[in-house]
């Protein structure tokens, strides 16, 4: 039998046990992890934006093969890392990381970044420094309704997959286009009601269609994006109407097929010259009559000149 | 006989007295119903009516920021009419109201005022009832059936959850994202100026039509337009006296369009 004083020290022991493991575990389990670098990525929280991100362009910065090619085409000009890598440095050639990262946006991580919101600048400013060249079609963002009115990229472009996002209906709706038009008329639904009603859209033609020229081409050169002036033309028209121009009335093709709506600009010039109309021929009674009024206009200019060439030659005779 | 108290007389004293004890429960409930503790601050809304275009990326952006079910929406856009052939729309988050009936009639407490004024869910105290859903008069109130425990299809796009899931059975409501407000204050921001110290909705607002701040604060943006604008509040005659102001579209605010 233990005395009451062993008992005692016997309990404190477990109790000093029990304490013990408990501190090491809640110690371990302590929810205020401080970020240090390297230890924690951003993914460890935000699995969902790096998994979107890792999908994206802007992931695929550096490593995409169109640019390694022509980067190394053109001999490694140092101008393009400012948007190609993140954290270039000019002075010594090196840079942070492949790809445009988190901090390339984002910046640098803030010291108690749990708490502390990682900092962003949501205007179009932002996308700009790289997107803003006239190259990238700014200036006809700028033409646009969407600019005018304050729009930022982010209304209808994902920045971390760095693609138009993926439209989702706010009642949980089956998307109407299945294609970016279903994110136009998230805002122009005053169209939406009336639209699917036409013509066009029974043939398939939806929005983007004719409002973002150049989407389809597929061979659209680097740096490149469909219009951002989001304005139909003429050409819109011409893509799938060009045969029915001036001849009103007239269906050229009642059942053309609706792929035709996506051509290249290549094939859409070719198609444009080939249904110029060629002109009639002029008759020979036409030609000689447009020879006759030269004729007339000459003369009449000419005509002080030979009287007076007369008169001198005929005085000479005269005179002789 | 004449001392024994007959049915009539039991009657009546019984009614008076069960109409005393009601009507100091009335008074005793009107002086608690007044939104609870004041803090320092007060936040509201402002809703313009002429701005909202109803394409509701704030419903989306509420979706992915408070993990909200697909099935069911803290705050919807619903058609309001029309305005000189202008399609309106009425969004309707949680009111958030001073005397709010859901926290009225909430028997275990879970339903409370915060001293900001948002009406809050403590969504381990409620039982599930749905008193709250059914007193609500701007059904900003919805019951979770099922656990939501699929993908959220508005993650990552419109944003990414931060609050925990609430369990099913209990109802869910708009909480002014209350996260990103204490949040944003801890570390100094300042809701409605700062976006990530204010609610998700107002930050992917596209047109601006939200705006959101402290009512206390008289420099504040809602401040300025609740003093210089005529605005609304829904059902005011009810007495819940909400913190959401609506700005009305008038026929001027579509003169630029119709043009």
């Amino acid at each position: 039998m233990f005395s009451r004083i062993e008992r005692l020290l016997i309990a404190i022991v477990f109790a000093l046990l029990a304490a013990g493991i408990t501190l090491m575990a809640v110690q371990a389990d302590d929810g205020n992890l401080p970020l240090t670098e390297g230890e924690l990525s951003c993914a460890t929280c935000h699995a969902e934006f790096q998994t979107s991100w890792m999908t994206g362009p802007h992931a695929q910065a550096t490593e995409d093969p169109a640019f390694v090619e022509a980067w190394n085409e053109q001999g490694n000009p140092s101008a393009c890392l400012s948007c190609h890598v993140t954290g270039y440095d000019p002075e010594t050639g090196e840079w942070e990381a492949d790809g445009i990262t988190c901090q390339a946006c984002h910046g640098e991580i803030p010291a108690d970044h749990p708490a502390n919101p990682m900092p962003v600048d949501r205007s179009p400013v932002l996308c700009g420094k790289c997107h803003g060249d006239t190259r990238f079609g700014w200036q006809e963002w700028e033409l646009s309704s969407h600019y005018k009115k304050g729009m930022e990229c982010t209304v209808c472009h994902d920045p971390h997959s760095a693609s138009i996002k993926q439209v989702m209906s706010p009642n949980g709706a089956d998307p109407v286009y299945g294609d970016a038009s279903d994110l136009c008329v998230n805002c122009h639904n005053d169209h939406s009601a009336s639209f699917p009603h036409t013509t066009h859209s029974e043939k398939g033609v939806s929005c983007v269609d004719c409002h973002i020229s150049d989407l389809e081409t597929d061979e659209r050169t680097a740096h490149t994006v469909p219009s951002h002036a989001f304005s139909a033309s003429i050409k819109s028209c011409n893509t799938c109407h060009a045969e029915q121009m001036h001849q009103p009335g007239v269906v050229a093709y009642p059942d053309a097929p609706v792929e035709g709506t996506h051509i290249s600009i290549e094939e859409q010039n070719i198609e444009l010259a080939s249904v110029m109309p060629e002109p009639d021929s002029v008759s020979p009674v036409g030609f000689a009559g447009l020879a006759a009024l030269i004729g007339l206009a000459v003369g009449m200019v000419l005509a002080p000149w030979l009287e007076k060439f007369y008169k001198s030659t005929v005085e000479e005779k005269n005179n002789g | 006989m004449d001392k024994t108290i007959n049915r009539r007389d039991f009657l009546k004293i019984a009614a008076a007295g069960t109409a005393a004890i009601a009507g100091a429960q009335i008074i005793q409930s009107a002086e608690a119903s007044s939104g609870g503790e004041k803090g320092p601050h007060q936040w509201a809304m402002v809703i313009d009516q002429s701005k909202c275009i109803g394409c509701g990326h704030c419903t989306l952006a509420c979706q992915a920021h408070n993990d909200i079910s697909p099935e069911i929406s803290w705050n919807e856009v619903l058609p309001a009419g029309e305005v000189d052939n202008n399609p309106v729309y009425l969004a309707r988050p949680c009111m958030q109201c001073e005397n709010a009936p859901c926290v009225e009639v909430c028997m275990v407490g879970a339903s409370y005022y915060r001293p900001d004024g948002i009406v809050m869910m403590d969504y381990d105290k409620c039982i599930g009832c749905r008193y709250c859903e059914v007193a609500c008069p701007y059904q900003a109130r919805s019951f979770n059936w099922s656990t939501f425990d699929g993908d959220n299809p508005a993650v990552p796009e419109w944003g990414q959850p931060e609050v925990d899931r609430r369990p099913r059975g209990v109802p869910e409501k708009c909480s002014f994202c209350y996260q990103r407000i204490d949040r944003g204050m801890a570390v100094g921001l300042i809701p409605g100026v700062d976006d990530d110290a204010s609610p998700a909705c107002t930050v992917a607002c596209p047109t601006n039509a939200r705006i959101f701040g402290d009512l206390n604060d008289p420099e504040s943006e809602v401040s300025k337009i609740v003093r210089s604008q005529p605005t609304v509040r829904l059902r005011d005659e009810l007495g819940t006296a909400p913190r959401v102001y609506y700005v009305l579209a008038t026929p001027d605010d579509f003169a630029e369009t119709t043009s």
